[in-house]
């Protein structure tokens, strides 16, 4: 096997001589890397003068340790994926809510641990962590008799030990205990018998399992032996769940009040507060709570035992508002240096998924986690410099006859050298914003603002070269579709129409009534725009763009409500969607559906003009995957030319979208199908079938060609299909392309390749003109990028080394496909939890951008064809100097040396 | 002590509703899930520590971190394993099946392996051939992961060298024949030819040590009276090719 892969190496070496690599002098020249956790679930931070340091645990499934001061990673492991990554208990040694000591085993003993989280439910993972470097120091798990009650499962620290509580609703609660550190049980399991037990009314609190019922909270001391049901009434029926007060044994919060079950625990009255943290303070407990009224974060503190404010604690500061809610998370003080007085750092989690620090009456640092859910991505071009904006608008100028276009070149030099020579003289007009943030176009475009909108619904403005955050934006109440489809970022405007500014909307459900949503900003400011948010008062079903207008050069967005009526937004583009076609996919039925629309008399209608049900005989397929093309493709060469010098032309058609369809099959175990259709006929122009196949899939369309990966179940492991779609060697209609007299079924290619890894995305490299060779990129699961060549998946690499294969320039046929480490585009600045990679043209036709989202974030930009359009960086400009001066002063004296013995020629 | 009394106790709780992986045999079976063991040799066991100075240097630096940075995970990230300070790892809670085992490190290579349990509970450990499947070729169980090698991710700038400059075929095409213009008439010793040559090639040279000027202007001045003017820009075009180079 050593030899084969020696043999398979040596080929592709030769092979991929082509493909580029990046040289280690350009790590982070124009690549970075952004390294998040997620949003935060339970935090610990400790001050202590030894090793300050803040522990989290957080909904991705991650547990880190930050540095207190600048809230960097100092280390992080990412868990497993949910449901078995969802972290369930975050349990710092020496943090216990009865304060009792945890770390009772001896040091050095492994019993003894310094942090265990428990993760999961079916198995439950209990593991115990060294702190100062993220290594593991144990595990144990347990596997529940009932997975399905085992969901609702919760665990409590208590004295050295880990209670499992398992409630049957309705019923009684299970409570098994374990030692913490082994795994062992310290006995068998007890059962209370709770008959009031619900999913909605029911907390555990320290110990204490408190459920409302009516006007009175009922709670049981889960650790006691006595098992005695204390029942606490309340002067009015709670309106929100409620919320355990972490910190503290037996005290929950009731519609923003603190109450205490637990008669060994007393708690100040009269507190209203949206969040509330326990901590010390001058070696006594203390309770602060954090509000937001407009605008403004106000801390407050209580001590617990005298219920007197603690003063020094009080602070006030503005809060921006792109966080949205803060809610208290965690804090701890410590002596400051000088030994005057303490230092406190408040931890706040936010309902826009931030981790912020506040220190001293400041926000000290903050965490966008936001970022770990990145849902879609735009590369928006910056804005021109003012003169190279009045050139453009020269340019645009309409106006025909060469004595106004004189006249207008000479007074715009006029204005051009004026404003130069004040700028010299230091009395030029201030630079803009933008300016000043250096946000200008470059002359090669390779500069831009990427857009980023987040799950939470958060959006980012961040320079693609710096990875600075140049703005922030907060949609608070809105969500993603029906069908699990994601909120969307389109661009309306580019930045192409000087002096028009570029324009984004965000399209989105209202969370609350599930009517669309639209937010129109510009991309550059972070301003709002036109409007800003439009509720709209439909439900959205389909969108797509239309062409941009001739009046203001947005591009309308026709919108299909839920009882198919027609929309357009803006209104004055609505003449523009006459003739349009759309076609609507129902993933779990996999039935699809093509509109036609017409605009008559002022008025847009929809026809349903097709109909494809993909479900299969007893419709259980579903569609696990859609691709169409990326709508700004350019398709440069319109053919192959084949060894005896003929072209196979490509069957170029932008209406084509692919279709994934899996199903679980009796004799086969899972079937996939892949269905090519032509979206606006409804004519399915391709199908496929694999059997014993199933996801993970990932599609990537594009020209011609289609590649999808997925998983092998019979001989377990990843293949890669790619499929390639020829008209043959005439081309029906070269000018135009119809899908309504579409030309016959086109040639199809098709091969297999294995990948010797689990494929999280795929995506095409895309160029402004689509000259530039089209590659692949690949996301690993171990989160690393690599570019494939298109020639090393085309389906026409022949099997049997032939003549024509040969002459054709096709590699022969092996079936592994190689990952060279030269073609990791990230090197080791790997994405964990890679779900999907952006590509966007530069304005260099060789270069294409790039960024790759997951839990990381990573950008960057990759040449397929090389720079060929750019000198190298490491171009000799002194070498070439020396050689011209060299030459031309050898040259010189050369020719005053041949004139000399002519000289003395002559005169022999 | 009273923890001998807890772990007798704890043998003895095996009635409990639930089981604890991990523990022995007996439970494995119970529950259908498995543990997956092993250990993996740290990224600078790569680099011998007596070697000193250079290499060795950037990879200990990072020693304490790649505890961190090195995942094991099987289908993508369903099931994880974390190694401990000494470099053992487990992965439990994974029920009978065929699972690649894929160990990576941002810097250092890692083989991956295949781990079959059957679902009687043994453990098989091969290496993987996704090509031919059914060849087996066993690796010892539990898992010994050891680095194989550094992560090669960037290439190498070319450096400007002498010799590069002077085996580039441009350079060769012009010198050679110049060497040749130098040595040949020197090489041949027959004075007939050589006079031939003298005769026909180069009639005005004369037969003493030649020099590269003298010649380029016996040459350029053989014929024409006046071609001063032309001569330096065919040198500046040759120039120019070769920057091209």
């Amino acid at each position: 096997m050593q030899e084969k892969w020696l043999l398979a190496g040596l080929s592709v070496a030769l092979l991929i001589s082509t493909c580029s690599a990046l040289y280690e002098d350009q790590i982070r020249k124009f690549d970075w890397r952004g390294v998040n956790v997620g949003a935060l679930k339970q935090s610990r931070v400790d001050l202590n003068h030894f090793q300050p340091r803040i522990l989290v645990s957080t909904n991705e499934g991650v547990v880190a340790s930050l540095c207190v001061k600048t809230g960097e990673l100092v280390w992080r492991q990412v868990l497993e994926q949910k449901p078995r990554g969802d972290i369930k208990l975050l349990q710092v040694s020496g943090f216990s809510d009865d304060s009792s000591d945890t770390a009772a085993a001896p040091m050095g003993s492994n019993l003894g641990f310094d942090m265990l989280t428990v993760q999961g439910h079916a198995p439950a993972l209990v593991r115990g962590w060294n702190t100062n470097m993220g290594a593991l120091e144990w595990e144990w798990s347990i596997m529940p008799m009932n997975i399905e009650r085992a969901q609702d499962a919760m665990w409590i620290y208590s004295k050295s030990v880990l209670y499992h509580v398992l409630p049957a609703w309705r019923s009684h609660l299970e409570v098994t205990a374990y030692f913490a550190s082994s795994g062992h049980s310290t006995g068998s399991t007890s059962k209370v018998i709770a008959p009031w037990i619900t999913p909605e009314s029911c907390t555990l609190s320290g110990t204490f399992y408190v459920c409302t019922e009516g006007k009175q909270l009922i709670s049981l001391d889960l650790v006691s032996k006595s098992g005695q049901v204390i029942r606490t009434s309340l002067e009015t029926e709670p309106n929100e769940k409620t919320q355990a007060l972490t910190g503290l044994n037996g005290v929950v919060i009731v519609d923003g009040k603190p109450i205490s079950v637990n008669k060994e625990q007393s708690i100040c009255g009269g507190l209203q507060s949206s969040s509330y943290a326990v901590g010390s303070f001058n070696y006594r407990k203390i309770l602060a709570f954090a509000d937001l009224s407009s605008g403004i974060l106000k801390i407050n503190a209580l001590y617990l035992d005298n219920c007197a404010p603690a003063a020094e604690l009080e602070q006030s500061l503005p809060f921006p508002k792109h966080f949205g809610t803060p809610s208290l998370n965690n804090f701890d003080c410590k002596q400051k240096r000088n030994g005057e007085g303490k230092n406190c750092l408040f931890l706040f989690s936010t309902t826009s998924e931030s981790i912020v620090a506040v220190q001293q009456g400041r926000v000290r640092w903050s965490r966008e986690e936001a970022l770990a859910n990145v849902i879609d991505s735009q590369f928006v071009d910056l804005p021109l410099a003012d003169t190279e904006g009045t050139l453009e608008n020269e340019m645009k100028g309409k106006a025909g006859d060469i004595a106004s276009a004189f006249l207008r070149r000479i007074t715009t030099q006029a204005v051009q050298i004026r404003s130069l020579f004040l700028h010299v003289i230091g009395l030029g007009p201030p630079p803009t914003a933008t300016q000043r943030a250096g946000l200008v176009r470059d002359s090669f475009g390779l500069h831009k603002m990427l857009v980023l909108l987040t799950r939470s619904g958060k959006i980012f403005g961040i320079d693609n070269v710096s990875g600075k955050h140049h703005w922030q934006l907060y949609l608070s109440n809105v969500s993603g579709f029906a069908n699990n489809e994601q909120m969307r970022l389109i661009v309306q405007r580019s930045a192409k129409h000087f002096p028009l500014q570029p324009l984004c909307t965000i399209l989105g459900k209202n969370a609350v009534n599930g009517n669309g949503v639209l937010y129109r900003f510009n991309p550059i400011t972070g301003q709002v725009a036109e409007g800003g948010l439009v509720q709209l008062d439909y439900k959205i079903k389909q969108l797509s763009l239309l062409e941009e207008t001739e009046k203001d050069f947005v591009k309308g967005i026709l919108l299909i409500d839920a009882s198919n009526k027609v929309h357009v937004y803006p209104e004055h583009a609505t003449p523009l969607a006459d003739g349009m076609y759309l076609y609507t996919a129902d993933v779990k039925s996999a039935e699809l559906s093509g509109y036609f629309i017409k605009y008559a008399g002022g008025q847009l209608s929809s026809t349903h003009i097709w109909n494809a049900r993909l479900g299969g005989h007893n419709s259980e397929q579903q569609i696990i995957g859609v691709a169409g093309k990326n709508p700004i493709e350019h398709v440069h060469s319109q053919g192959r030319v084949l060894g005896d010098r003929s072209v196979l032309y490509k069957y170029i058609n932008p209406n084509l979208v692919a279709f994934v369809t899996q199903a679980p099959d009796s004799t086969h175990k899972s079937v996939l199908n892949l269905y090519l259709v032509d979206v606006v006929s409804g004519s399915v122009v391709f199908t496929m079938t694999h059997r014993k196949v199933r996801a993970p899939l990932s599609i990537v369309h594009s020209e011609n060609w289609l590649a999808y990966s997925y998983f092998n179940e019979k001989l377990r492991r990843t293949e890669i299909t790619t499929i390639e779609l020829y008209e043959g060697k005439t081309q029906a209609n070269s000018s135009v392309w119809s899908s309504l007299q579409a030309p016959p079924m086109p040639l199809v290619e098709r091969q297999s390749y294995i990948l010797p890894t689990i494929v999280e995305a795929l995506r095409e490299t895309i160029t402004e003109r689509g000259i530039t060779n089209k590659h692949v990129l690949i996301g690993t699961a171990s989160g690393s990028i690599v570019e494939m060549p298109w020639h090393m998946l085309d389906p026409r690499r022949p099997i049997a080394s032939t003549t024509q294969g040969r002459e054709e320039g096709a590699i022969p046929y092996i079936p592994e496909l190689p990952l060279p480490t030269e073609s990791h585009i990230n090197y080791n600045q790997t994405v964990a939890r890679l779900r999907n990679i952006y590509t966007a043209p530069s304005g260099l036709e060789s270069t294409c951008l790039v960024v790759a989202t997951g839990l990381d974030l990573f950008v960057t930009r990759v040449a397929p064809s090389k720079t060929f359009d750019l000198l190298k960086e490491d171009f000799d400009y002194i070498l070439i100097s020396i050689v011209l001066v060299a030459l031309t002063s050898g040259s010189l004296i050369v020719k005053h040396l041949a004139s000399r013995k002519l000289l003395k020629q002559a005169w022999k | 002590m009273c923890l001998k009394l807890f772990i007798f106790t704890a043998l003895l709780a095996l009635v409990s509703c639930e089981v604890i992986i991990g523990q022995d045999e007996l439970v494995d079976e119970v529950s259908g899930l498995y543990t997956i063991e092993g250990r993996v040799s740290p990224p600078d066991s790569l680099f011998p520590p007596t070697q000193g100075g250079g290499r060795s240097a950037p990879v200990n630096k990072n020693a304490p971190k790649w505890h961190t940075e090195l995942t094991l995970s099987i289908n993508d990230g369903e099931f994880k394993g974390f190694v401990r300070e000494d470099g053992q790892f487990m992965i439990s809670g994974v029920p009978s099946g065929s699972y690649i085992l894929d160990v990576h490190h941002p810097d250092v290579f890692y083989e991956p392996v295949r781990v079959e349990i059957n679902p009687k509970g043994k453990f098989r450990a091969r290496k993987v051939n996704f090509v031919q499947p059914a060849q087996i070729m066993q690796v010892p169980y539990p898992l010994r992961v050891k680095p194989l090698m550094p992560f090669k991710y960037f290439q190498t700038r070319e450096q400007w060298k002498i010799t590069d400059f002077l085996f580039s075929p441009m350079v060769l095409m012009m010198v050679l024949p110049l060497l040749l213009m130098l040595v040949l008439p020197k090489m041949i010793n027959d004075p007939e030819t050589k006079k031939e040559i003298d005769n026909l090639q180069f009639p005005k040279m004369g037969n003493d040590m030649p020099e590269i000027s003298e010649m380029l202007t016996s040459l350029l001045t053989g014929k024409q009276p006046e071609p001063k003017e032309k001569k330096p820009a065919p040198a500046v075009r040759q120039a120019k090719k070769r920057k091209d180079q």
